[in-house]
């Protein structure tokens, strides 16, 4: 009998540890899946939010500068307004060491991150690139990412002349792009030069100017000029954001 | 009496049983309680900053701050947010210069706890600013 109860007892102490045993292991699973989830999300949050909310500044001070530039200001700009952007944005992080480097792109087109190509093929083009990184170290994360961003104003331009006498016709079509989707310009000015090297003659409305917008990026401009069968044809124009770019091409008769 | 004997160890071994899974319970809720304590304002937080990214996308928040409109801004933001949250914004040149003049609130009293989210935003006009905008909510009670 005394056999018998000790193994009754001991079959309980048993099934006790087992039991807290069990009892640990799912707390402690529970626990260690629990904390898992944490860290993933904050990890997947620290990267993505000082990307997203970095993105639209060093965007806009992409486009302030090459608006500046573009229209007569040094090409320095750049740099300048990066490095006081990083510096307020670095200043400004309370949730952690926030460290945003800049590079501007220097390439066979790019020059300190401007390229402007004005040129007499019909395109222009106006673009600021700059290629950044950021580090950031959290109490809970660290994470470092490498983005670049890209503002660029394009401009295209067609231009047929007809007539027989000393008044031509001459018809001119822009299309206007922002970063190669269709955007719309704050305004278009149309020059053309009769002779080569000779001077630009800005077009007039008593040039029999006639200009249709399209809505679409796309401009249709008509005027009469007393030309020889070819003449060239300019287009100077700044988009919503104030960039400005120029193209160039040589109208033929059709 | 052995039989009673047992059947009371038994009810002990019991007690002992949920004693430790109370414990252990406990211990585990510990975490969850405190992270509850948190997302209210994680949310929060999350709000503001969502909403003054929303402004920037499209340049409405700088465009708005560099001529001033505060009032426009105001009814942007709380275009923006439930309208049983309070706001108040508050708009800094980058050396932490106060630039509003007026307060961008939605003016309803708070109580409860407020949480902030600064968001540094760069003009893209010609004449480069940079801003230091605060988005501070709250929930109404």
């Amino acid at each position: 009998m005394k056999g018998r109860n000790a193994k009754s007892h001991n079959s309980g102490q048993a099934l006790i540890v087992a039991s807290l045993v069990i009892s640990v292991m799912l707390l402690s699973t529970a626990y260690y899946v629990y904390d898992t989830e944490v860290n993933i999300t904050t990890s997947q949050t620290a990267a993505d939010l000082s990307f997203l909310t970095t993105k639209s500044s060093i965007v806009n001070t992409l486009t302030s500068a090459l608006a500046n530039v573009t229209n007569g200001g040094d090409t320095g700009i750049l740099r300048t307004d990066l490095d006081e952007l990083s510096s307020t944005i670095e200043n400004d992080s309370y949730d952690g060491i926030l460290d945003l480097q800049f590079t501007p792109l220097n390439s066979s087109l790019y020059q300190n991150g401007i390229y402007i190509s004005w040129g007499s093929n019909g395109t222009g083009i106006s673009s600021a690139f700059v290629s950044f990184l950021i580090n950031f170290s959290g109490p809970y994360d660290n994470s470092y990412s490498e983005y670049e961003a890209n503002v660029t104003t394009a401009i295209a331009i067609e231009s047929t002349i007809t007539g027989n006498g000393p008044e031509k016709d001459v018809n001119v079509t822009c299309t206007m792009l922002n970063e190669e989707d269709s955007a719309l310009a704050s305004d278009i000015t149309i020059y053309y030069q009769n002779e080569t090297s000779g001077p630009w003659t800005t077009v007039l409305p008593s040039d029999n100017l006639i200009s249709i917008d399209y809505g679409n990026g796309t401009y249709f401009m008509s005027f009469t000029v007393s030309a020889q069968n070819t003449l060239q044809v300019s287009a100077q124009a700044h988009d919503l954001r104030n960039i400005l770019v120029i193209a160039n091409t040589t109208s033929v008769e059709v | 009496m052995n039989f009673l004997r047992d059947n009371r160890g038994q009810i002990r071994t019991i007690e002992a049983i949920f004693a430790s899974i109370l414990i252990f319970s406990s211990i585990a809720l510990i975490p969850s309680l405190k992270n509850v304590m948190n997302q209210n304002d994680q949310i929060l937080s999350s709000i503001a900053r969502n909403v003054l990214i929303t402004l920037d996308q499209d340049g409405s928040l700088s465009g708005l701050i560099d001529n001033g409109n505060w009032t426009g801004l105001s009814s942007l933001v709380a275009s923006l947010l439930p309208s049983a949250m309070w706001f108040n914004l508050t708009v800094f040149d980058e050396n932490m210069q106060l630039l509003n003049e007026n307060q961008i609130s939605s003016g309803t009293p708070v109580s409860g706890n407020i949480v902030g989210t600064d968001y540094v935003c760069a003009s893209p006009s010609q004449n480069y600013r940079i801003y230091i905008v605060r988005l501070q909510l709250s929930t109404v009670n």
